[in-house]
């Protein structure tokens, strides 16, 4: 994923932020503790919402203590307490992850993929053997994507589907235990989808500049230029972004919510919407850390 | 499950049961695949208001669903029609990728299908193209405002916030005023007098 899930930080009360901030440390020290200090270079925020919606769905909190990190040594920090959750977290960030950069290097030969891929390749194995129908279902879905990619597929529904179906694989252990399957899984392939358009809107003129694939300008036809194809689609990705993720909220709505209801709500209603209107007005940059 | 204290009056039980039963109504998941489990939902939420509010009450939402009510000429659409009922989207698209004459009807089916598969954009395009060949059809046009206004419940919250604007809600509200004291003005009278 690519630093588009947060919450509206504006809206957000004083003890959410600090809760989403621990949960986001959470994940960075249960990604150190799995995986090695060096995976710890590429966290990504996005999969703070996993390891918050897995906490707030289970049934039992491990809640939040006082700790201190590298980042911030002498002052202690709430940082949330070692549990499923966090776990569950670092290894789909570590997955995904891993998995984006060897799209990278494949697609861009990009050097910082390829020095990227070779520092997270031990911690890659290690979550393989952890959570193998995760990793499985990634890499298949990724190769999947980048075939389409190739043969240049020029219809949005098509290529973000198989994104949307990669973000179901990767909610699917969430909701194991869980009675909320069904609307998780419904819930992940309407953010997936929302994820995939969202990023192809927002680094269009990138793409067409360089020549990489983008699914918005090839459907739109390739005529003129990245600035008329923005103008142009503008209404068709916002019809798509807002229908994903009403479906999205809806589904959330169906979850058995135990806790951390606000900060999800800000979340799922406030930072994406947010998100997509800026995308929408082209004033979206590349979030901060994504990986 | 309503989300209510203990010791909340009568009046903040209703609150909380109309703003619960709006949230879960049949019409806001009406081309959800999750219809069933809000309808479940609703069924919950309605047990609990029976069991907390003494006095029996009225309104609460009809059941959804209304395919299968058009007249399809062929066999092949009502069939369509009752698998997409049935929940089985996969065999409908592969029946309706079978079919070779493709009128407003099968169209509309599609649109149906793509939007029950989370493809919003072919969605939107097929149910288009349907009411383009048969502008008078009311369940094809039904279809298509259906798929636009989906997201219109969503945004609530966010326009809410007040993050969106480009400008602060009080510059608007000068604005407006003096605005406003510009139009008096021209009409003869002026009601802030300092400009």
């Amino acid at each position: 994923m690519f630093g588009y899930v947060q919450p509206l930080r504006p809206e957000l009360r004083v003890r959410d932020m600090a809760l989403y901030r621990a949960f986001y440390c959470g994940q960075c020290k249960a990604v150190s503790r799995r995986y090695g200090a060096i995976a710890r270079g590429f966290l990504s925020y996005d999969t703070a919402l996993l390891g918050l919606l897995s906490a707030a769905l289970s049934v039992q909190d491990a809640g939040v203590r006082n700790e201190r990190c590298i980042a911030s040594p002498i002052k202690k920090k709430p940082v949330a307490r070692p549990c499923a959750a966090t776990e569950f977290a670092a290894d789909a960030n570590v997955i995904l992850a891993y998995n984006k950069l060897r799209d990278d290097w494949r697609d861009e030969r990009s050097k910082k993929a390829a020095a990227g891929r070779v520092f997270l390749s031990r911690a890659y194995r290690r979550a393989r053997r952890a959570r193998p129908d995760m990793a499985g279902a990634v890499e298949t879905l990724m190769e999947e994507l980048a075939v389409l990619e190739r043969a240049g597929c020029p219809r949005m529904d098509e290529a973000a589907d198989v994104f949307a179906r990669m973000m179901q694989a990767v909610f699917a252990e969430l909701g194991a235990e869980s009675g909320d399957a069904r609307a998780l899984s419904w819930m992940a392939y309407n953010l997936g989808k929302w994820v995939y358009l969202t990023d192809a809107f927002d680094d269009l003129e990138k793409d067409v500049a360089r020549g990489c694939y983008n699914v918005i300008w090839l459907q739109y036809g390739r005529e003129g230029d990245a600035a008329a194809c923005r103008r142009e689609m503008r209404e068709a990705v916002g019809f798509n972004l807002k229908t994903s993720l009403s479906q999205c909220a809806a589904a959330y709505e169906l979850l058995n919510v135990r806790r951390y209801k606000e900060l999800l709500d800000n979340i799922i209603y406030l930072g994406l919407m947010d998100r997509t209107e800026r995308v929408l007005k082209g004033e979206s940059k590349q979030a901060d850390g994504s990986i | 499950m309503l989300g209510v204290s203990e010791d909340a009056t009568q009046e903040e039980i209703r609150a909380a049961y109309r703003e619960l039963v709006k949230k879960y109504h049949p019409d806001q998941y009406a081309n959800n695949p999750l219809s069933d489990l809000a309808q479940e939902k609703l069924k919950e939420i309605n047990l609990a208001y029976d069991m907390l509010a003494d006095k029996s009450h009225n309104g609460r939402g009809p059941s959804g669903g209304a395919y299968g009510a058009g007249a399809g000429p062929g066999m092949e659409f009502a069939q369509i029609r009752d698998m997409i009922v049935r929940g089985n989207i996969q065999g409908a698209e592969s029946a309706l990728n079978a079919i070779q004459g493709r009128n407003a009807e099968w169209h509309y089916l599609y649109g149906v299908v793509c939007l029950r598969k989370g493809w919003y954009d072919q969605a939107r395009e097929h149910m288009q193209k349907a009411v383009r060949m048969e502008p008078n059809n009311v369940e094809y046009r039904a279809g298509l405002n259906n798929i636009n206004s989906m997201s219109f419940g969503y945004g609530r919250s966010y326009q809410r916030s007040g993050m969106q604007g480009d400008s602060g809600g009080l510059c608007n509200i000068c604005a407006t005023l003096w605005c406003a004291d510009c139009c008096c003005e021209c009409m003869g009278g002026d009601f802030i007098p300092c400009c």
